[in-house]
């Protein structure tokens, strides 16, 4: 939000000529694991995904900690449930299915004698009708360069939630997590774009938009406030709403989407 | 009821015990400052010989009822020269002392004779009085003397974070100290992201931090009182005093305005923080503007012998502005009007009208045009009288009635911006209280205070209710029309205070009092924002409510040059509040739903040792406290420990007089660290690391110290012209403290994560100048 951007921007100006950072030893006591699940099905034919995976020492090596031998299974409201083939460690598949938007759909992912579950609603997909390019000068620790204004019309009559992916030649941008709500707008033709990321003029961006649920929308903007830029940070951290049950860390997301490709530099010339 | 029952009782046991004795007769008027006209606070008052005396008014008032007989009236302040005035009383009698400032000769520095021990014989306790003048050669921050960096010295009051002017009294939150300025609320006691407090010392008479045993004619906030009066001008001569700092200069002026009858004072002072910007590194932060300003005036006519009126205001403004970018501006002002009358000479009444108000507003330009803001105002009505009764008893009376009107937040689009206009509707609301109490002298060693404060809030139409169930879920609303009254909550406060002397160098005292707080700050981030909502109780927030217990023992020794004391406290507080996880604060109209309820526990034990006359000047604090909060959905339901709880705090200031012309002063801090979240584990989620977290402030920050170093030197010291350099270096020794710590992967290996200290504040020097024209 932009509120959230002038206080940070005012900060940093009065800290910009008075502040020094140094790394430090911290010691920081272990917790018990606990499950990770990411899990993102879509409307496209592309594979339901599910990574598994548990928690590890904050200061030590990251690797190694995928799940394996989880049972994984999904169904919707009325259906019959279909279960996930592991291919890789923790990584959990399901190819050829299709989710169909308008529907709740449940997942169980069963481990070590826990059925941890979780419900995500799948709406419809909103199309981008209009994109715009401007640029900007960029100031204090704000890069310049173009941003990209992502028009879509909102749904009247409905909360609808958005996420915002970028993927600049290939490789997924993830500086910032880009969350939208029509709390505001209802109904309208809304411009999405971005907070501090820019674009440069050589970039091929493919740019996709979720419909999310609101559920998914809260998981997000909750972990925004525990891994977005320091001073937007809350005093008090704690972990991200999860919409799984039994303690388990991540989300189940059942969304729909949009996806756009732009070039730049054609943007610019008028193609 | 049994508080109303029994304060009943006492105060006809009080009258009772004044009816049957000999003639008496009373002893009224007032105690002010012979060269400047203004009146003094706080003088004491006694009866050479007898046990007989008293404490002048905040508003330089004073009376006391004795037998007929001769007397010798000693009059004694910290500051001024004592007074010995011989008195005949055969009827009732109108002396009004003119006191004489000390000045400070080398020579007989030492000898001020008898200073007064009031910190032993009255009934206050937990409580911390400035004098802008006692702490002029204290170190400084940027060049800025500054009152409440000074309280923040002294034991039971913590900083909110470095170079921050909030703070937290014995565990209570930041909204729970009610900050006056001459009667009225200040909301937003901070410039500056917080680094400055509003209050220009060159305009403030003098400041009283109630920590504990707080009378029955305050009310509002959990926690403390913070009582500021501004100066009121120089009834006698005109006097124009201004100090150059290196980021802001201040200007005052005072004088009279038909002498003797009326005066006036009127200063002002600005930042220019905007320099440091032009060592930015960046064009664009080169352009921008940043400064604050405020302006104090006080004005007082004393209409005649009875009657006395005074007109003062504030008004503070921050800016903040980005080219065309956008612009971020938020202040407060406050206004007060009062009229003291002296019924007679045992009857003392003060009305007041005043006015508080604290907006922000936001505006982001080009083509998104938008103005967003909120705001919080206060109508407030005030009656006091105090009844000097009869030698043994001084009765407090009055009440008041606050209207407050609270815009949330509004959201003011222009028609092709892409926002729409949104406007939480205001709230409003009726705060009213009623009090009584009375000081009573039992026996020549046993004072004691008692007091009854009622304090009600009522929501009033116009605006929405939400009816929300226990969980939070929003239900419903109700529209109310205009004079709708909705909701009244509240009830009595009951107070008490104790005093018992062993002997005329150490007493024992103990309190108790009991607050409700109505409205209550709504702000989750880690640094000062002046984006602060204030949201006032209603069906499903209820008040906040506590109870302190504190009990205190006092010692003063060679002759009350040095003063020591130790007091412990214990806090109970209702109904405190928190925040759901990822709350929505701002522009929410039914934010009730983000908040979570609970309840909190303060205890601890503050020693203070105090010299406060000769060549070495100064005190050594030192506090252990612990401050616990619990909430059932937060932490699984288990306490944990407040943001502000430490265990210990050390501060030692010291000033010495090296010679007429030069003084040094230094001063020392030392606190174990604030309690902190940090995250026990990591995982993956997007191909990021986050942190995982299970318990609440299981952490402590590293342990904090810093050493401040000042020296004054007064260059001319005319009958009409004083000059003086003060030099400062705020933490001399470039002690990097830890302002926050944060936890991410390491931008060398991503692979690895690391936890960063950022710090801010190594080694700051500054100069300021300091001149006055008499």
């Amino acid at each position: 939000m932009k509120l959230k951007l002038c206080i940070t921007i005012l900060s940093i100006a009065f800290f910009v000529l008075n502040s020094c950072e140094k790394v430090i030893e911290f010691d920081l006591s272990e917790a018990k694991e606990a499950l990770v699940i990411e899990a993102n099905i879509t409307n496209n034919k592309a594979p339901f995904t599910v990574l598994i995976s548990k928690t590890s020492p904050y200061f030590g090596d990251q690797t190694d900690n995928q799940v394996s031998g989880a049972k994984v299974s999904i169904y919707s409201d009325h259906g019959t449930p279909r279960y996930f083939t592991e291919v890789s460690a923790g990584v959990y598949k399901l190819e050829k299915t299709n989710a169909v938007d308008g529907y709740w759909y449940n997942i169980d992912v069963e481990y070590e004698g826990v059925t941890y579950s979780a419900r995500s609603f799948m709406n419809e997909p909103v199309p981008i009708v209009d994109m715009g390019i401007s640029y900007f000068d960029g100031f204090g620790f704000f890069d310049s360069g173009y941003k990209l204004n992502c028009y879509i019309r909102d749904p009247a009559n409905k909360e609808n939630f958005y996420r915002l992916k970028y993927y600049v030649n290939g490789k997924l941008n993830d500086s910032e997590i880009s969350l939208y709500t029509d709390k505001l707008f209802d109904g309208m033709v809304i411009g999405l774009g971005q907070r501090s990321m820019v674009f440069q003029e050589t970039d091929t961006l493919i740019v996709e938009i979720q419909s999310i649920d609101e559920a998914v929308y809260d998981y997000f903007s909750t972990l925004e406030t525990i891994s977005g830029n320091v001073m937007e940070q809350t005093a008090s951290p704690a972990n991200p709403i999860s919409n799984f049950n039994n303690g388990a860390l991540g989300y189940f997301s059942a969304y729909s989407f949009d996806r756009r490709t732009v070039v730049i530099k054609d943007f610019l010339s008028g193609k | 009821m049994v508080w109303v029952r029994l304060l009943g009782t006492f105060i006809l046991w009080s009258m009772l015990s004044g009816a049957f004795a000999q003639s008496k007769y009373t002893l009224s008027g007032t105690i002010s400052d012979v060269s400047s006209g203004e009146d003094l606070t706080g003088a004491v008052l006694s009866v050479q010989n007898t046990n007989y005396s008293t404490i002048c008014n905040s508003y330089g008032f004073y009376s006391i009822t004795i037998p007929e007989g001769d007397y010798h009236i000693s009059v004694r302040l910290i500051g001024y020269e004592n007074q010995l005035v011989p008195v005949q009383l055969r009827a009732n009698q109108l002396i009004n002392f003119k006191m004489k400032e000390i000045s400070y000769e080398l020579d007989n520095i030492e000898v001020r004779g008898e200073r007064a021990d009031q910190n032993i014989t009255s009934l206050e306790m937990g409580s911390v009085k400035i004098n802008p003048k006692q702490i002029e050669s204290i170190p400084v921050f940027f060049g800025e003397r500054d009152l409440i960096k000074t309280m923040q010295l002294m034991p039971g009051v913590k900083q909110a974070g470095e170079g921050n002017a909030g703070f937290y009294v014995r565990g209570g939150g930041l909204d729970q100290n009610l900050i006056l300025l001459d009667e009225a609320p200040v909301y937003n006691a901070s410039h500056l992201l917080g680094f400055f407090s509003v209050f220009n010392s060159e305009a403030i008479r003098d400041a009283n931090l109630m920590k504990g045993s707080i009378p029955a004619e305050y009310g509002g906030r959990a926690s403390s009182v913070l009582d500021i009066r501004m100066k009121e001008g120089n009834l006698k001569d005109y006097q124009t005093t201004g100090n150059v700092g290196l980021i802001s200069s201040n200007l005052s002026l005072e004088g009279p305005i038909k002498e003797d009858v009326s005066s006036f004072m009127l200063s002002g002072r600005r930042t220019y923080a905007d320099l440091f910007l032009q060592l930015a590194p960046d064009k664009d932060l080169r352009d921008a503007q940043l400064y604050f300003y405020d302006l104090n005036l006080k004005t007082n006519f004393k209409l005649n012998e009875t009657n006395r009126l005074f007109v003062s205001g504030y008004l503070g403004h921050d800016k903040f502005r980005m080219q065309d970018q956008f612009g971020f501006d938020w202040g407060s002002k406050t206004a007060t009007i009062r009229l003291n009358h002296t019924f007679n000479e045992k009857l003392f009444s003060n009305s007041s009208f005043i006015y508080s108000d604290y907006s922000y507003q936001i505006d982001i330009e080009g083509n998104n045009d938008v103005i967003l803001g909120s705001r919080i105002q206060d109508f407030n009505l005030k009656q006091d009288f105090s009844w000097y009764l009869n030698a043994r008893n001084t009765l407090k009376f009055g009440g008041n009635l606050i209207f407050h009107k609270i815009v949330p937040g509004e959201i003011e689009a222009a028609p092709e911006s892409v926002y729409s206009s949104l406007a939480v509707r205001p709230r409003r609301a009726f705060e009213s209280s009623l009090y009584v109490s009375n000081s009573q002298q039992v026996s020549k060693r046993f004072q004691v205070y008692y007091g009854l404060r009622l304090a009600l809030f009522s929501n009033v139409g116009p605006g929405d209710f939400h009816q929300f169930d226990e969980d939070g879920n929003w239900v419903e609303t109700i529209s109310y029309d205009y004079f709708k009254w909705v909701k009244t909550q509240g009830g009595p406060e009951p107070r008490l205070a104790l005093n018992y002397q062993f002997n005329t160098q150490s007493s024992v005292k103990a309190s108790y009092n009991r607050i409700y707080q109505f409205i209550h700050l709504l702000s989750n981030s880690t640094s000062s924002t002046p984006t602060d909502v204030w949201l006032p109780s209603s069906d499903y927030v209820k008040p906040q409510l506590s109870d302190q217990w504190s009990l205190g023992y006092f010692r003063n020794s060679k002759k009350n040059l040095i003063e020591t004391s130790v007091e412990i406290y214990y806090k109970n507080l209702q109904n405190q509040i928190d925040y759901k996880n990822g709350a929505d604060l701002i522009f929410n109209s039914t934010v009730e739903a983000e908040l979570v309820f609970g309840r909190g526990w303060a205890y601890g034990t503050e020693f203070l040792i105090k010299k406060n006359y000769g060549k070495l000047t100064g005190w050594l604090g030192y506090t252990w406290s612990k401050t616990m909060r619990q909430f059932e959905q937060i932490n699984e339901g288990k306490a944990f420990p407040a943001r502000q709880d430490r265990r210990h705090d050390v501060s030692v200031v010291a000033m010495y007089d090296l010679s007429r012309k030069l003084k040094i002063s230094a001063a020392w801090v030392y606190n174990t660290g604030n309690a902190v979240t940090f995250p026990n584990g990591k995982y993956v989620i997007d191909g990021k690391v986050i942190g995982y977290y299970t318990q609440r402030n299981g952490y402590r920050m590293p342990d904090y110290h810093r050493l401040d170093l000042g020296l004054t030197w007064i260059r001319k010291q005319t009958a009409k012209f004083e000059s003086s350099w003060n030099f400062s270096v705020y933490n001399a020794y470039g002690r990097e403290n830890a302002y926050f710590i944060s936890f991410r992967q390491s931008e060398k290996d991503p692979e690895q994560t690391e936890a960063v200290q950022i710090s801010l504040f190594k080694l700051i020097p500054s100069v300021s100048y300091k001149f006055k024209f008499k």
